[in-house]
């Protein structure tokens, strides 16, 4: 491994110091090796001089006012954390997540659907009762649960696959995100003021 | 091929857009939109697609922003965005296994065959044309590679990024990157075998 490491620093330029040293010291005693590198140095001359990924973009101002117009959008979206009341949302936000797993899967790929599309839910507990509705102006699927109970903090949600954080400013609702994409969360979990949970799957 | 070279006022800009300044945000996107549009160009191989993902890696870069600590360079912070929407993409279209690219998914005409390490002069015909065919073979080997030797390589060669920047990018250990790097330029270099030696024939310096 360190083998093909030092060929690859040293092709690039980037191995300094002692580890220079050795590498040369190896490479006049060791022609294959010598020979080894330097047609990985001039594998990367090669592909260097004649590799951009730089595209002028078309209908460039029509790009940029595209993104404005959404973000001017995302500034009223509900998914930046409200300020109601601190709550400790966590147990029942597990609770909650696993519950719905099976419906939210359903709508995570309905993009198109419309409000007027009839929802079908599915709660294992039936003393939970669920509503989904699309929320158009926010772009999400919105599920909201009575009855959930709280369960341990230890409860194992997809850990593979999900983590969740709390949201700035103290209000306790927890956003998650698939683990390879930490930039954006996949579904937000509030508390209503009349005590139910909001879930909201953003697309 | 940046809109803007000068990076100078970049903090100022981030921590503005940070604060709700849209105008400022359309600064940063005029600064690295045509590097996003490329590698995703690249990566799914549709210009149009390209061209939507492109907008939604910015609308996510926005949502994010608050989250962005400068820990690394907001283009680095940016093509882990574009790389995670590329692998949205596939997954979505159910083109590949387990979220990998598909090799068959980059396009090989739509990568540039101008670099910015290029010599600076205006080359002779003979030697653009050859450097033309050159580029030609170059994108055709890519396509053979595997997504991550293919990614990688776009990344260090076209981009110059560290092996840091790219393992951050590509959630590895940056000594995966430099393997990856070894295996790829190796595959590269047996794949071009008969390209380099035709190029280097058709630009040695008349005389040589």
């Amino acid at each position: 491994m360190d083998h093909e490491h030092h060929i690859t620093q040293w092709a690039d330029g980037t191995l300094s110091g002692e580890a220079l040293t050795n590498f040369e010291k190896a490479m006049a005693t060791d022609s294959e090796l010598r020979a080894e590198a330097e047609e990985a140095r001039e594998m990367h001359k090669i592909l260097s001089g004649n590799l951009t990924i730089e595209r002028d973009i078309p209908n460039a101002q029509s790009f940029n006012s595209g993104i404005l117009k959404a973000i001017e959008a995302e500034k009223i979206a509900p998914f930046v954390a409200p300020t109601t009341q601190k709550t400790n949302l966590l147990p029942w936000a597990i609770a909650a997540a696993a519950c719905i797993a099976a419906a939210s899967t359903l709508f995570l790929n309905s993009g198109n659907n419309s409000a007027a599309t009839t929802r079908i839910t599915y709660t294992p507990d039936p003393s939970i009762d669920a509503k989904v509705y699309i929320d158009e102006e926010a772009g999400a699927t919105v599920i909201l649960l009575d009855g959930i109970a709280s369960i341990p903090d230890d409860q194992p949600i997809a850990p593979k696959t999900l983590i969740s954080r709390a949201l700035p400013g103290g209000s306790g609702s927890r956003a998650f995100f698939a683990k390879h994409d930490q930039a954006q969360p996949s579904m937000v979990l509030t508390r209503t003021s009349g005590g139910q949970v909001r879930i909201q799957d953003v697309y | 091929m940046a809109d803007t070279e000068d990076i100078s006022d970049e903090p100022a800009l981030i921590k503005a857009a940070q604060a709700g300044d849209t105008r400022a945000f359309d600064t940063l996107v005029t600064r690295y939109r045509s590097r996003i549009y490329g590698m995703l160009v690249n990566l799914v191989k549709d210009d149009t697609e390209a061209w939507d993902l492109a907008q939604k890696v910015f609308i996510k870069a926005w949502k994010a922003l608050p989250r962005f600590e400068a820990r690394s360079k907001f283009f680095t912070w940016l093509y882990r965005i574009t790389h995670n929407v590329a692998l949205d993409y596939h997954r979505r279209r159910k083109i590949t296994g387990d979220g990998e690219l598909d090799d068959r998914q980059l396009n090989a005409k739509t990568v540039i065959s101008s670099a910015p390490t290029a010599p600076s002069e205006t080359p002779r015909p003979d030697e653009a044309l050859a450097r033309t065919e050159l580029g030609d073979h170059i994108q055709a080997a890519l396509a053979e590679l595997s997504p991550e030797h293919r990614e990688v390589i776009l990344l260090r060669e076209a981009q110059g990024m560290t092996y840091d920047e790219i393992a951050e990018i590509m959630d590895c250990a940056s000594g995966t990157v430099m393997s990856r790097l070894f295996h790829a330029r190796k595959k590269l270099q047996a794949t071009l075998a008969e390209a380099r030696a035709n190029f280097l024939e058709k630009t040695a310096a008349p005389g040589e």
